[in-house]
């Protein structure tokens, strides 16, 4: 079952750069909210609690339940952040306004868990995906994907379809994707080669 | 061996703008840890490899390095001691343009310790103002 946390917002009259400017430098950050059953409406959310509530959160597209002027609920995902990308601070969110009973796409973090027997064979694990795109009804949005890689050894993967998915959570992705990969470790110089390399060092002097 | 280009349509380039900030490459996409540079200017190629060889060398074959500028552009220079005119110079040496926000180097599968060790070695190559960034720092 999705967390779903709750989240103040309220209606903004101003738009454009020089506004959403000053609103930022007050404390507020410019949202928008959009889905097919709602209305577009331009928001403003606390810049204090909205960093708060990412950032306990494992990945930035969590469901929130949308208090606007303190009148009208909605329930929507984060869909997008936007960040600065030098100060890092949030520059705008966008709210996907969603229906409990419709299927949602969202991009789920992928946590690897355990210790691979390849690695501590002396593998490298290699993680290709850090994030997996989910179809779910919202209700079943998981909020982090978990991969146990406690029996993958060396030349082995994990693929798509070795993921154990919670209830109700489909990936849009083939099968045979790799998401985690076990690559043999780099040839290591053996005491032999180093003992047939020391004379020709010494020649060289 | 540094970086440079296998083929190019034109020997010579102008210097060109350094305008603005990054808007592409300034996420970290391949590994959980990299370098992102604070400040803009021109990275030579053989630059990038000091790094590369100083992360590699720190890392001591655990991990792996992403290297994710490219020296596209020639630069070229004038023998000392020349005379004015005569055409631009020969080509010298490749540089990579970074502005504020690019991704320069990314690394994977070591802790954050190593990882910051290793990129603060690579930093000391540069002549620019960097930053390490992780993912849990961006929550990319």
């Amino acid at each position: 079952m999705a967390n779903i946390l709750e989240l103040t917002a309220q209606t903004r009259e101003l738009s454009g750069s020089s506004s959403v400017r000053r609103m930022r430098k007050e404390g507020q950050v410019p949202a928008v909210v959009y889905g097919s059953k709602t209305k577009n409406a331009n928001l403003k959310v606390s810049t204090k609690t909205v960093t708060q509530l990412l950032k306990e959160s494992a990945s930035e597209n969590v469901l929130v339940n949308l208090q606007i002027d303190g009148t009208k609920t909605q329930l929507a995902l984060i869909q997008k952040v936007q960040h600065d990308h030098l100060k890092g601070g949030i520059l705008h969110i966008d709210f996907h306004a969603v229906d409990m009973n419709e299927p949602i796409h969202a991009t789920v973090p992928v946590e690897v868990v355990g210790d691979a027997e390849g690695v501590k064979a002396g593998g490298q694990l290699d993680l290709m995906l850090h994030v997996l795109e989910v179809h779910c009804l919202p209700k079943d949005l998981p909020e982090k994907i978990v991969v146990d890689v406690t029996h993958v050894g060396q030349a082995q993967g994990v693929h798509v379809k070795d993921l154990k998915l919670p209830e109700g959570v489909s990936v849009h992705l083939d099968g045979e994707v790799l998401i985690l990969s076990i690559t043999e470790p780099r040839v290591v110089e053996t005491p032999a080669q180093a003992a047939a390399a020391a004379p020709k060092a010494a020649a060289k002097k | 061996m540094a970086l440079l280009p296998s083929r190019v349509k034109f020997r010579k380039s102008q210097r060109g703008s350094r305008k603005g900030t990054a808007s592409r490459g300034n996420k970290l996409d391949y590994g959980e840890f990299g370098l992102q540079t604070l400040d803009r200017g021109w990275v030579k190629n053989n630059q990038i490899e000091a790094c590369r060889v100083a992360i590699t060398r720190f890392l001591k074959r655990k991990g792996r390095v992403f290297i994710r500028i490219f020296p596209h552009k020639p630069v070229t220079a004038r023998p000392p001691e020349t005379r004015m005119g005569k055409g631009k110079g020969a080509p010298e040496f490749w540089v990579a343009v970074v502005l504020p926000g690019h991704m320069l180097f990314e690394v994977s599968g070591v802790n954050e310790a190593t990882a910051r060790e290793a990129c603060r070695l690579a930093a000391n190559k540069l002549g620019i103002r960097t930053r390490f960034v992780s993912r849990t720092s961006t929550n990319a």
